[in-house]
């Protein structure tokens, strides 16, 4: 029991430590992406190429002043970016980021918690990220806040359901809600293989999901600024960057859960695999933002519900059908 | 497991009572999403994980996020005193002395009981409670299922026209 | 992997979907129906109409064919018995003369044809399921079911704001109704363990014989019985719970007033029956007297307050209210006798009701009146037919000799004699002596000529024409004109309740043949 509690609370503390970690650096990642992309260098000042730039950023943050407008309502406005924070941070408790570890004779499973219904619980916390953007923009009582924060919730709205969908053929084929389980049965093959449109669904509605560019309507700084974080600063401010890097971080190892085998891979040890996996798909998502115009909103809507989620619906049926002609 | 229970409770209680007591809508709207979440930990400490997890899903993720939108679209302000009307205090004051006599007459008569049919814990546990809730959905209650299905298009379809101009 | 195929047999669905095919039969109709928006040069109200109509001759077929059996459906949540069969050709002949009513209404406005054709089939076929339900859960479902689609048709008629007004009054309180329905099943699922009727009833059966156990689940149970009872009165606008009554009422669009008044009610009592019957009927709490109560309640305040009212549709409203009352009495007398005399009732009652309505929905649509009973002044001499015909329907609701009002009063009020409830009889009788006044005095205004208001009113008449002449919109005038659909309702309507009036002998068999079956348990 006691090594259980403290193999639980290393295992927390070192996932906490690596979230924030790699939701810090991904500033950087993503700048250095932009820049390659873009034919430039990216930041180079601060330690050697720039490696020391987040830990600046972050001590600049932490030292601005903190303004909260005049008319907002104070708790609510405190509570936005906290809100945007804890269902990332939680998120990965289900995650299984490894093979399971022997320990002084104790299995000890790289995952916080197998929860039986593990990929439910990663899609009942992503659902209420939505809160924190909802609830910040209305409690600065500011116009652009308060059009960001509707755009991005009735873009939330529309692409959840595409994003629940693309994951039922996932949970269809594995025969099992917990993702441990799920991660085993991808042993022989990865389910990317059966689910090639599940998880393009995934990654376009997760996409949108974090309003990250080819959907970032909710923060356009061309027209409404910078959203609904438009009256925050300081270590606020920097809530909602951690809040959005973590995301990225937590939606692709969920990626790399569901579709690309978890932590499964010959010759290297099972963590590093599913930190290479998750460091690919991260990729990928930088990739788009640095390659891809924003939508218009009613391109946004037509894509979400005239084509994303039809053909989620379709791969569930698909996917029925071919698993009872097979007699799986 | 009985502490849970209270402390459960309490929270349900509570933020049910805010969500009428505020004046602030979005406010009372948050209070509502809080007792979601303790309804959500009732199913947990029933061993129904699945049921725990649609609840947050569904309400706290899809239903009071609806709520929130039509509340922030509407801009509704702080509601400024409500009207008071003695019928309505008459009314609510009888309402709510029947509800605390039933509510005694429950504690009185409560008794321990023992979960009936052939599924205890350590079945659920075997077997899990995801699958237990999928096979009496498709085979006993298949019926009451489909008719939910149909129930809700009736729903869309007054949607529909309701906001077809 | 739990091994199922002890518990459920591989092809319960083909068994079972025979106990649903009726409302199966509905429900493909109306997703025809909708489905018929996809084709433009189909979609239109003609169209729609036509189907909703087959669809419910088709319900008939099957009804028909099926009427000699009994399905136990879905594992306990349906069955289909003879109580259905004649509940179900009640709930069909509703919907049919709504159905028929309805061309004539929304031809001239201008709402979402198809939409409504549709909904009204799905409502009918939540009221059949309604009915046939044996299970709490099912009956929570199809209460839900049927009133969603009633808060819709309700506040269809977007534009006017009573409409919409009686939707949301409509809508919030049977929210209310619905949530004492779940508490009450709740509260009776922990006393007795089951959901099924048949197996609740089992349970108190034999739960009565045994002493140590009986105070502790009494009181769970009635407590849900009592909140249950809240949920199904509210639905049949029983006194207390009958105040979104005369608003959504009044209101709605006529033919859907005439579906709330009749199909939705005679559902209601329906489910209420076949509830009452298995679970009330032991001594728990003393439901006959509560049931008493809540008849001279209702009877006495729906005939008070008809009495004040000047607007037909509201008349009609309160007057279903006072009928709901004579109905009940049926139940508290109970048994074999009482409760085909209710039957019987529900049956007069519909097209007493659909015939009073077809008459109003022609009066509006000829523009000649309002809905409001002063204006009715010299119809009478103006229209003596249409004035003939309403004059029937209403003495029918008033209960006086010939129609088949006075039959089905005559079979309720012989039954609670029987069962002993001189009292209830005598208020039953004060009360129908008392709202035959207001029947009577629409009548008498009809033929009244009273010359001061009716030369306003038939000036007022002639002026409007003279304006509409004048206009150039003869035409819409003549659009307005009855159709064949309207007439055949009334003289249909006409034909049964002068029929149930005077041989009332088929019917009443029909009623005692289906009742018996509420007792096979």
């Amino acid at each position: 029991m006691i090594f259980w509690l403290i193999t639980t609370l290393i295992k927390i503390l070192i996932v906490f430590g690596v979230l924030l970690l790699s939701a810090a650096y991904l500033t950087l990642l993503e700048r250095k992406v932009a820049a390659r992309i873009q034919n430039r260098l990216g930041p180079m000042e601060a330690g050697f190429h720039g490696y020391l730039q987040p830990i600046a950023d972050g001590i600049k943050l932490f030292f601005k002043e903190d303004i909260i407008p005049a008319d907002a309502n104070k708790l609510l406005f405190i509570l936005a970016p906290i809100i945007v924070v804890i269902p990332v941070l939680t998120t990965f408790a289900v995650i299984p980021f490894g093979a399971p570890i022997k320990i002084f004779g104790h299995i000890v499973p790289l995952q916080i918690t197998n929860v039986n219904i593990g990929i439910l619980f990663v899609l009942a916390l992503s659902s209420l990220g939505i809160y924190g953007v909802v609830i910040g923009g209305w409690a600065s009582n500011s116009k652009y806040s308060l059009l960001g924060a509707i755009r991005t919730a009735a873009q939330m709205i529309s692409y959840e359901l595409s994003l629940v969908l693309s994951i039922i053929g996932v949970i269809m084929i594995a025969g099992n809600l917990s993702l441990a389980q799920i991660v085993s049965s991808q042993a022989h093959m990865w389910f990317i293989v059966y689910q090639p449109i599940g998880f393009l669904i995934y990654l376009i509605a997760s996409t949108a999901e974090m309003n990250r560019v080819p959907f970032d309507l909710g923060e356009a700084e061309g027209e409404i600024v910078a959203g609904f974080h438009t009256e925050y600063s300081s270590m606020k401010f920097a809530f909602y960057f951690i809040g959005e890097y973590g995301q990225i971080v937590i939606n692709s190892a969920i990626i790399t859960t569901l579709f690309l085998g978890g932590w499964e891979g010959p010759f290297l040890p099972s963590v590093l695999w599913f930190v290479i996996k998750v460091f690919l798909v991260i990729l990928i998502y930088l990739w788009f933002r640095w390659t891809y115009p924003r939508l218009r909103y009613d391109e946004l809507m037509d894509l979400g519900w005239k084509i994303l989620l039809p053909l989620s619906l379709a791969n569930i049926v698909v996917t029925g059908f071919i698993m009872i002609l097979l007699g799986k | 497991m009985e502490a849970l229970f209270y402390i459960f409770s309490v929270i349900a209680i509570v933020s049910a009572l805010m969500v009428i007591l505020v004046k602030n809508p979005l406010t009372s709207a948050l209070y509502i999403i809080l007792c979601f979440f303790a309804l959500a930990g009732f199913y947990i400490l029933l061993n129904m994980q699945f049921l725990a997890a649609m609840q947050i899903m569904v309400y706290a993720g899809a239903i009071a996020v609806i709520i929130v939108l039509v509340i922030m679209l509407l801009n509704l302000a702080k509601i400024k005193g409500a009207i008071k009307d003695f019928h309505q205090i008459v009314i609510s004051i009888i309402a709510i002395g029947l509800l605390a006599l039933e509510v005694i007459l429950y504690l009185n008569a409560a008794g321990e009981k023992k979960p009936t049919g052939i599924y205890t814990n350590a079945v659920i546990n075997k077997i899990g409670n995801t699958q237990i809730i999928g096979e009496f959905l498709f085979t006993k209650y298949v019926f009451p299922f489909e008719v939910a299905s149909i129930l809700l298009l009736v729903a869309v379809i007054g949607a529909y026209i309701f906001a077809k101009k | 992997m739990l091994d199922l195929s002890q518990m459920y047999s591989e092809y319960f669905l083909e068994k079972s979907l025979l106990s649903v095919m009726p409302e199966a039969v509905l429900i493909i109709f109306a997703f025809i129906i909708l489905l018929l928006g996809l084709f433009k040069s189909i979609k239109n109200g003609e169209n729609s109409y036509y189907i909703a109509l087959i669809g419910i001759v088709f319900s008939f077929l099957y009804l028909f064919i099926l009427s000699n059996h009994t399905i136990h459906g879905f594992y306990g949540s349906i069955i289909f018995d003879k109580f259905d069969v004649f509940f179900f050709t009640v709930i069909l002949l509703s919907g049919f003369l709504t159905v028929l009513l309805s061309k004539n209404y929304f031809d001239t406005r201008n709402v979402l044809i198809p939409e409504y054709y549709s909904l009204v089939l799905f409502s009918i076929s939540a009221m059949m399921l309604l009915v046939s339900s044996v299970n709490l859960i099912m009956i929570f479902l199809s209460i839900e079911f049927m009133s969603i689609a009633a808060y819709i048709l309700t506040g269809y008629l977007k534009g006017e704001s009573r409409s919409t007004e009686g939707a949301m009054k409509y809508f919030i309180l049977g929210t209310f109704a619905s949530a004492f329905f779940l508490f009450g099943s709740v509260f009776i699922y922990a006393a007795t363990g089951h959901l099924n009727l048949y197996k609740i009833h089992n349970f108190i059966f034999r739960q009565s014989f045994k002493v140590h156990y009986v105070y502790n689940s009494h009181t769970f149970l009635a407590i849900g019985l009592v909140l249950l009872l809240v949920g199904l009165a509210f639905k049949m606008s029983l006194f207390p719970f009958h105040a979104w009554t005369p608003d959504s009422y009044d209101g709605a669009p006529t033919p859907v007033t005439n579906l709330m008044a009749t199909g939705i009610k005679v559902a209601a009592f329906g489910i209420f029956i076949r509830v009452f019957t298995s679970i009330y009927s032991f001594n728990i709490l003393n439901f006959y007297n509560i049931l008493w109560i809540l008849a001279v309640l209702t009877m006495t305040f729906g005939n008070f307050a008809a009495l004040l009212q000047t607007d037909l549709k509201r008349l009609i409203a309160y007057s279903s209210i006072a009928q709901a009352g004579y109905i009940l009495m049926g139940i508290i007398a109970g048994g074999y006798y009482g409760i085909s005399g209710t039957l019987f009732y529900l049956l007069a009652y519909i097209f007493m009701t659909a015939g009073a309505f077809g008459i109003v929905i022609m009066f509006e649509n000829l523009k000649l009146a309002s809905v409001d009973i002063k204006s009715y002044y010299g119809f009478g001499f103006k229209y003596p037919l249409t004035a003939a015909a309403f004059s029937f329907f209403l003495l029918s609701l008033a209960g006086i000799p010939v129609t088949s009002g006075f039959m089905g009063k005559f079979f309720v009020f012989s039954a609670a004699i029987k069962s002993g409830y001189y009292w209830l009889v005598f208020i039953a009788i004060l009360n129908s002596a008392f709202a035959a006044y207001y029947y009577i005095k629409i009548i008498v205004k009809m033929y009244m000529v009273d010359n001061q208001s009716n030369n306003n009113s038939i000036a007022d008449v002639i002026n409007n024409s003279n304006v509409t002449v004048n206009n150039g919109q003869m035409e819409i005038i003549k659009e307005n004109h009855v159709t064949s659909a309207l007439v055949i309702v009334i003289i249909l309507c006409l034909i049964f309740t002068l029929l149930l009036g005077v041989f009332p002998q088929p019917f009443i068999n029909f009623a005692a043949k289906s009742v018996t079956s509420l007792w096979n348990i």
